[in-house]
């Protein structure tokens, strides 16, 4: 503000040394305008100097300006306050919830991990390492055994001559032999055997 | 509450999907037979095997099954002979005689088709030696030739040792 007025001043004062020169203005009223722009040039030089020296480079305002403002502050503060302390926001919820993503990750990777052991535990794997070397096999689709039926001989002590067609003609009974004449050591038979006389004494 | 059952929702299938299949585990780890103009693929802890049996083009057993003889209880023995009348005939022929012998049992009789070819399976028990061993026959006929794979495990083992057998059997290629 102070650096336009004094600009203006400047711009009157050649305006007016100007119109001196051309003659279009009066010696009277030239010094009397030029008397009064010089004094308030050095007024305002004064006062910038003033200014200068007490470190203010802007123009000072009024002392509502910075009263309003320490009030708008101190309200803004106390509303701020208020907000954080009574009101919960989206914002707030979210970063006090817990993060159901990152747990949800977790126990997937936990549970892909838990059924891959749960399965290499069951399937009791043992490292394949090809095998080498050779083994022997006796296995034959035609095998030769010998398929010809034994013949079993069955003997009997029993003979059957039904086979022969001609009969025989019964044999001869032969005639009884007579009956040898029984040995007796203790006499003669005889009828009258009993008849022997006692010995005598 | 409609949040909570939707996370634990999440939680079961992400540690369902963290069990790994063993299926999976063991398939991928095969080993290739490549000879005798036949290739396929066997499970990795197998190894090759020498055959005993004549006409034997391919054999490969597992070696944690060899018995206190040496010899392999699982394994897998491919045969070839020269085509004779035909295919049927002479499967016929082979197992009329070996059904004789009373040691062999016919469990089932399939017609199969094997990597595009006819096929005809036959699974039979055998005992020998108080053990009993399931057997399952596949013949194939290919190029004037019969081929037989023949996949043979103890009897009560035979099934886990399926998924073994399928892959040999799944693989079989003709050069």
């Amino acid at each position: 503000m102070i650096s336009q007025d004094k600009k203006m001043l400047l711009r009157q004062l050649k305006k007016l040394e100007r119109e001196r020169e051309e003659g279009s203005i009066s010696e009277k009223k030239y010094r009397s305008l030029r008397e009064q722009y010089t004094r308030e040039l050095e007024t305002l030089e004064a006062v910038e100097n003033i200014r200068r020296l007490q470190g203010q480079e802007t123009p000072e305002k009024p002392l509502d300006h910075w009263v309003e403002e320490s009030r708008i502050k101190k309200d803004r503060k106390e509303k701020e306050e208020l907000i954080e302390k009574y009101v919960r926001t989206d914002e707030t919820r979210r970063s006090k919830r817990p993060n159901l993503s990152l747990i949800g990750a977790i126990v997937l990777v936990v549970a892909f991990l838990f059924g891959t052991g749960f399965g290499l535990y069951f399937m009791n794997i043992q490292p394949e390492t090809p095998a080498t070397g050779t083994v022997t096999v006796n296995e034959s689709a035609f095998p030769s055994f010998n398929n010809t039926v034994k013949n079993v001989t069955v003997t009997s002590n029993k003979t059957f001559n039904k086979a022969n067609t001609t009969p025989q003609e019964p044999s001869t009974p032969s005639t009884p032999s007579t009956p040898s004449t029984p040995q007796d050591n203790q006499g003669t038979g005889g009828t009258g055997g009993n008849q022997n006389p006692p010995s005598s004494p | 509450m409609k949040r909570y059952i939707l996370i634990l929702f999440m939680v079961m299938v992400v540690a369902v999907s963290g069990c790994t299949s063993e299926d999976s585990g063991t398939e991928n780890q095969t080993k290739t037979f490549t000879a005798n103009n036949i290739s396929f693929e066997y499970p990795s802890d197998w190894v090759t095997a020498n055959s005993l049996a004549n006409d034997t083009v391919a054999a490969v057993g597992d070696p944690s099954s060899v018995d206190s003889s040496g010899l392999a209880q699982v394994s897998v023995v491919i045969q070839s002979k020269d085509l004779k009348g035909n295919l049927y005939d002479m499967y016929r022929a082979n197992y009329e005689a070996l059904f004789t012998n009373s040691s062999y049992r016919r469990v089932s009789e399939t017609n199969t088709t094997i990597g595009g070819y006819q096929a005809i399976e036959n699974i039979y028990t055998v005992t020998s030696s108080g053990t009993q061993k399931k057997q399952r026959a596949i013949w194939i006929e290919n190029n004037g030739r019969v081929y037989v794979i023949l996949c043979t495990a103890p009897a009560d083992k035979f099934d886990a040792e399926s998924r073994n057998f399928d892959l040999i059997v799944r693989t079989l290629r003709f050069l």
